[in-house]
Parts: structure tokens; C-alpha cells; sequence
């Protein structure tokens, strides 16, 4: 059985426009310790995903259309905020882009920390500040013991970013969902996050959604990958068919469009035109304006996902043709 | 050939902290004894992390930022001598594009009132002249003529760096410092702009400074690439070499550090460890001799010199001794 499945998940945002889907009848499975890349650019719905998962959708102007988030065999969307906290921690920990933005500015970081221990597991003061002197030694931070009494912003980025992973990993959550989580860093900071969360997975055997839109990042971490484009799946694959033989024109847009150390190419290849706006989308399939590959049946009807090869799903009409070239 | 810019001994330490009447200031080392000179029709990448130092050289070019000590010559005279009116003149063959090109669009004006604006400035056309060159600007970079009535935020975030780069060419300046342009946007949005900026140069014969922390973006576009790490420049060749065999411990650990769009079957393991020490109180000798796997006793006492290896390819490090380059 899957640790996460979310079944035509639709989440709905009130605007000026009347109501759009950010995202319109995806599903997908999270198995076990599996690490899963959700890739995408902005828009496309990856991290409402994320967020309508840990309930912290902002409701209004969000709402759930109809869906269901089904984690270890019980429907989150059912839950209530009571409810919800007792999954996030120990059930489902989640780290933010921005780890400024996650962390109390006028807390210390062992509060923070010796908190979500506190209500979690409700052991005594001293058992608490253990767990979160050895959780920061885990991740990698330095003189914990000192570092306990340190405020968010006396911390650098990279360590800021480590002392949330301390945070949603101190009650050794079963699902780790991971937005961005090395987006603000620099390269050789990036390295580090990364290599640790691969190192703490297989120490607490914990399931990661990664989000991102580093193709890079994606490659180095997943294996499984979902391309999203404008609120739906478009792509889904293990991490080597997806690069073998991308099966959508935006996932092989996408790659072919990122400038890679390895390449000479004189000229970049590009995706013409912008994802489409919300309240307008196009009515059959939303890559269509922009897509080379388009033909007079792709506006008349919403390609559904089809099977390209087992577990590898694509959901453009011409994909046999795509895989051909 | 004659460098369109040359840079010598840049310099630039701000001030921080401290109580009032700048009671306990310390100096803050920005950028540090910074040369390097760009030909014309060139593109240089000046590439780091954050806080090495990198959008301040670029600012200090244009004297948007005024150094504290070192020269800047724009096509043979210096840029730091010169009153400011003299300099304001000079800067219409200067200009920048900014990585957040909402935060630089004046939010109440219309995007033709903000491509004129600095032909207005300077005076260089009529108000009819200068509609129709704002009209033929928005063409150039891909927009339509009709965006010129509508406002900043009714553009995407690739719409609004082309306004920005419109903007930058208003003036037809010859060297164009591009801050971080694509570093906010969308890999596909990413990849067009980067084309933009690469045929408006081989149209225009413009000459770039690309500042970026991207190592893929920068190698696609430039022709030399120059490696900042706590203010000072570390290490600036050919890109094809820079790129195929780097010589500083730092410019390998960069390069190394890129996730590639490739799966790969065993796990990479970090290069460097550590973080960036500060700025404020970089370490004695080499500032990278705290991270880099390679460090001798020299590299804690001694700033290495720079030394010249073939192909015009400079780099400051202990490990290559002045005349003669060690098999790396």
C-alpha cells in the first residue's frame, strides 16, 4: 500500500475572475522511503499540492474542489485543524523555500525546536533540550548546546535551512515534503542540504516529496519525477525514462532549455510564449499554444495521462510519435 | 585589442555597525583589490556566491556605488576623476539591467514612459522621436507596441526583463552590465531572454559584464568567466578552459557543486565543506584556505599572488607557484 495517494485532487482559489483551479484532477502514489520530484515552474501548482497535503492552504480564498489525500489509508481532507496537527510531525513534516520566513524571529531556535518536541511526545524540559542538541548535531550544525540559545537571524541561510530540516525531522515523520528547500542557497551550500536529506532518508527510512524547479536537483535526488504544467500532472516517470526519453513537449522543452555545464550549444532552445492565465486557460490541453507539436485534436478535448511504458505516463496525445524521435 | 573597460585595484569597504558618530564601525571588505579588463564585443561572466562581492564590482563600473580605492578607465579615461555631471554624460554609454525587474519599473508609469525616460534625461531626441524609438525598442526586445500604454504589473516577470533590457538600450550604450537578469525567472522564460541578450550583442556589437551565480547560465553566454569568493577574483580565463580544467580548489568546488540535469547511479559526496566565512572578518592569507581541501601552511599566512598560466588564464593560489604552472 502507498504511504501518500492523492486521487483527483482539485483545489480551487476565489479570484477577482471568479474561481480558478491552481490544481485540476491530479493523482499520484508515494510509496515507502521512495523520494519523489515534483518539478515545475512557477504556476503550475506544485506547492499548493504540497500545502493542500499538510492542510495549510489558505482558506479562503483556497478550497478543495473534490479530491481525496489518502495518508497511511485515512482521508486528510476529511481532518480537521485538530486533527491535522497530529499528523504534521510525526505524521507528515514539511521545510519551506525560505526557512526565514518558517522560523519565529523572536524565539530561539532551541524553543522552537524543544516545542515541537513538547507537544508532540510531552517529556520534560531536560528530555526535550537532548533531542534537540543531538537533532542539530545530526544535521550538521556545530556546537549545539551553543547554538540553542541563537535566534534565526544570527544564523546564515544554510544553517537556517538546517534547522528546519532539525525541526520537521525531530519527530521522525514517516513523509518529509520538501518546497524549494535549496532555491535561496548557494551552490556548495546546495550540495550539503542535498547530500544530507539522501543521508537522513535512509537513516529514518522517511518518504520525501521534493519540489523544485532544478531539473539538476530533481535528477540528483528523485526516484520518481511529476512534471507539472498550469495545475496539472503532464509527465510522470522514474527518474531515468524521464531523462531517457522525456514523453510530453514541455518536459523535453524544459530540458532542452536549461543551460548546462556539459553543453556548447551556440543558442539555447526555447519554449515560446508564457503559461497560460488561470481564468483563461486554453480548452483542451494547456501546453497547446505554446507547443510545437500541437495538432487540431489537442483543442478539442483534455488529454488524460496514458501509459507510455509502465509507470511511465505522458499526457500528450502524440507521445508515441515523440518517443520516436 | 584596446579593453572598453579596464578595471584596476577596485576596491570597496562600507562601513557597519557601531554606535553613533561611528563609534565602533568595522569595515566590511566588499570587494578587494579587483582587476580585470573587458574587450570590446565581449562578454565577461563574473561568477560567486552570495556576498562574495559580485553586483557591488558591478555597480562601482557605473559608479552607481563610488569605490573607495582603485581606477575604472571606460574606453581609455577614468571614470573616477570625472565631476558628475561629466560622469552622467559618460553613463549613456553605460548602462544596467537589474535581476528584479519589477523592483526597477516605476510601478506609475506606463512602459513607454519608462523606456523614455532616460532619453528624456539626457535630451538626446525630440518627444516625437523619442515615442517612436520606444515604439521601435519594445519591437526589438519582442513586445508589442500597443504594451507601451499598459503598467508594469500587468507583465510577467520575462515581459518585465525585457522592458528592463528596452530600457537599458534607450540610449544605445556600448557596455551593459546585466545583474543577475535571468535569476528570477523560469527555466523556459529564462532561455529566451538569455537568447535576447545574445543576438541584440551580435546586432548591436554591445559588450556585457554578466554577473550571475548560475555556472551553466554564465558559461552558455560569456566568452572569459571571472570567479569572485569574498571579494577578491580568485581566478578569470577563457571560459572553455576555465570550465574544462579550473585551476583554483575553489572554481573546482563550484563547478563540481552544479546538480546536472542527469541521473547518475552512485551518490555524489559534497566537495567543500563549511560555509562562507564574513566579510567582515575574512580569514589571514587565502580567504578560502578555512574550505579548501588542498590548504598548506603558506595559504594561512600569505594572500597568494596572481599568476598568469597560458591563454591569458590568471589564478591566485598557493598551489601554482609564480613561472611555472603545477600539473594540476
Amino acid at each position: 500500500m502507498s504511504l501518500l495517494s492523492v486521487r483527483n485532487l482539485q483545489v480551487l482559489f476565489a479570484t477577482e475572475n471568479g474561481e480558478v483551479a491552481a490544481v485540476d484532477d491530479i493523482t499520484f502514489d508515494l510509496a515507502e522511503g521512495e523520494v519523489l520530484g515534483i518539478v515545475g515552474e512557477s504556476g503550475s501548482g506544485k506547492s499548493v499540492t504540497a500545502l493542500s497535503i499538510m492542510g495549510l492552504l489558505p482558506r479562503p480564498p483556497a478550497r478543495i474542489g473534490r479530491g481525496s489525500v489518502m495518508f497511511e489509508g485515512e482521508n486528510l481532507l476529511t481532518y480537521g485543524e485538530r486533527a491535522m496537527r497530529r499528523i504534521r510531525g510525526p505524521g507528515i513534516g514539511m521545510i519551506f523555500q525560505e526557512p526565514m520566513t518558517s522560523l519565529n524571529p523572536v524565539f530561539t531556535i532551541g524553543d522552537q525546536i524543544m516545542e515541537t518536541v513538547r507537544v508532540h511526545e510531552g517529556v520534560g524540559k531536560a528530555a526535550q533540550r537532548d533531542r534537540a542538541i543531538q537533532m542539530l548535531a545530526r544535521v550538521g550544525i556545530a556546537l549545539p548546546e551553543r547554538r540553542l540559545d541563537d535566534y534565526p537571524h544570527q544564523l546564515s541561510g544554510g544553517m537556517r535551512q538546517r534547522v528546519m530540516i532539525a525541526m520537521a525531522l525531530i519527530c521522525r515523520p514517516k513523509l518529509l515534503i520538501a518546497d524549494e528547500p535549496t532555491t535561496a542557497l548557494d551552490v556548495t551550500i546546495q550540495q550539503q542540504i542535498l547530500e544530507l536529506l539522501l543521508d537522513l532518508r535512509d537513516e529514518f527510512r522517511m518518504a520525501i516529496m521534493i519540489i523544485t524547479h532544478n531539473m539538476g536537483v530533481v535528477a540528483e535526488m528523485a526516484d520518481r519525477v511529476i512534471v507539472m504544467y498550469a495545475g496539472k500532472i503532464v509527465e510522470q516517470a522514474p527518474i531515468g525514462a524521464l531523462f531517457r526519453q522525456p514523453s510530453h513537449p514541455y518536459t523535453r522543452g524544459l530540458l532542452d532549455s536549461i543551460p548546462s555545464l556539459a553543453d556548447d550549444r551556440e543558442r539555447l532552445k526555447t519554449i515560446p510564449g508564457t503559461l497560460p492565465n488561470p481564468s483563461a486557460l486554453p480548452p483542451g490541453c494547456r501546453f497547446e499554444p505554446r507547443c510545437a507539436w500541437r495538432v487540431a485534436a489537442c483543442i478539442a478535448s483534455v488529454p488524460p495521462l496514458v501509459a507510455v511504458e509502465p509507470e511511465h505516463h505522458s499526457a500528450c496525445i502524440r507521445h508515441g510519435e515523440l518517443a520516436a524521435r | 585589442m584596446t579593453p572598453l573597460v579596464r578595471v584596476e585595484g577596485l576596491t570597496k569597504h562600507f562601513w557597519v555597525g557601531g554606535g553613533p558618530f561611528g563609534t565602533g564601525q568595522s569595515r566590511l571588505r566588499a570587494v578587494d583589490d579587483v582587476s580585470f579588463a573587458v574587450a570590446p564585443g565581449e562578454t565577461l561572466g563574473l561568477v560567486g556566491e552570495s556576498g562574495c562581492g559580485k553586483t557591488t564590482v558591478g555597480r562601482m563600473l557605473l559608479r552607481l556605488i563610488e569605490p573607495t580605492k582603485g581606477t575604472v578607465e571606460f574606453d581609455g579615461e577614468d571614470l573616477l576623476r570625472l565631476p558628475p555631471d561629466k560622469m552622467r554624460e559618460r553613463r549613456r554609454n553605460m548602462q544596467i539591467v537589474f535581476q528584479d525587474p519589477y523592483g526597477a519599473l516605476n510601478p506609475r508609469m506606463t512602459i513607454e514612459d519608462i523606456i523614455k525616460e532616460p532619453i528624456e534625461i539626457h535630451g538626446t531626441l525630440n518627444a516625437k522621436d523619442a515615442r517612436r524609438r520606444a515604439g521601435e525598442l519594445l519591437a526589438r526586445v519582442g513586445l508589442a507596441h500597443e504594451h507601451g500604454r499598459r503598467y508594469p504589473h500587468e507583465f510577467s516577470g520575462g515581459q518585465r526583463q525585457r522592458i528592463g533590457i528596452a530600457r537599458a538600450l534607450a540610449l544605445n550604450p556600448r557596455f551593459i552590465v546585466c545583474d543577475e537578469p535571468v535569476s528570477a525567472l523560469d527555466v523556459s522564460i529564462q532561455a529566451q531572454i538569455i537568447n535576447l541578450l545574445q543576438d541584440l550583442q551580435d546586432e548591436l556589437g554591445l559588450t556585457y559584464l554578466f554577473i550571475a551565480h548560475d555556472l551553466g547560465v554564465v558559461k552558455h553566454i560569456s566568452d572569459r568567466v571571472a570567479v569572485m569568493y569574498l571579494g577578491k577574483i580568485v581566478e578569470i580565463g577563457d571560459k572553455r578552459a576555465l570550465y574544462s580544467q579550473p585551476l583554483h580548489p575553489y572554481t573546482q568546488a563550484l563547478i563540481a557543486a552544479v546538480p546536472e540535469a542527469k541521473p547518475r547511479a552512485e551518490r555524489r559526496k559534497a566537495v567543500i565543506s563549511g560555509e562562507i566565512p564574513s566579510a567582515l572578518n575574512p580569514p589571514k592569507g587565502c580567504r578560502f584556505h578555512t574550505r579548501c581541501p588542498h590548504v598548506m601552511p603558506i595559504c594561512r599566512e600569505t594572500e597568494p599572488p596572481v599568476t598568469e598560466t597560458a591563454g591569458r588564464h590568471l589564478v591566485a593560489c598557493h598551489l601554482y607557484p609564480a613561472g611555472g604552472v603545477a600539473a594540476a
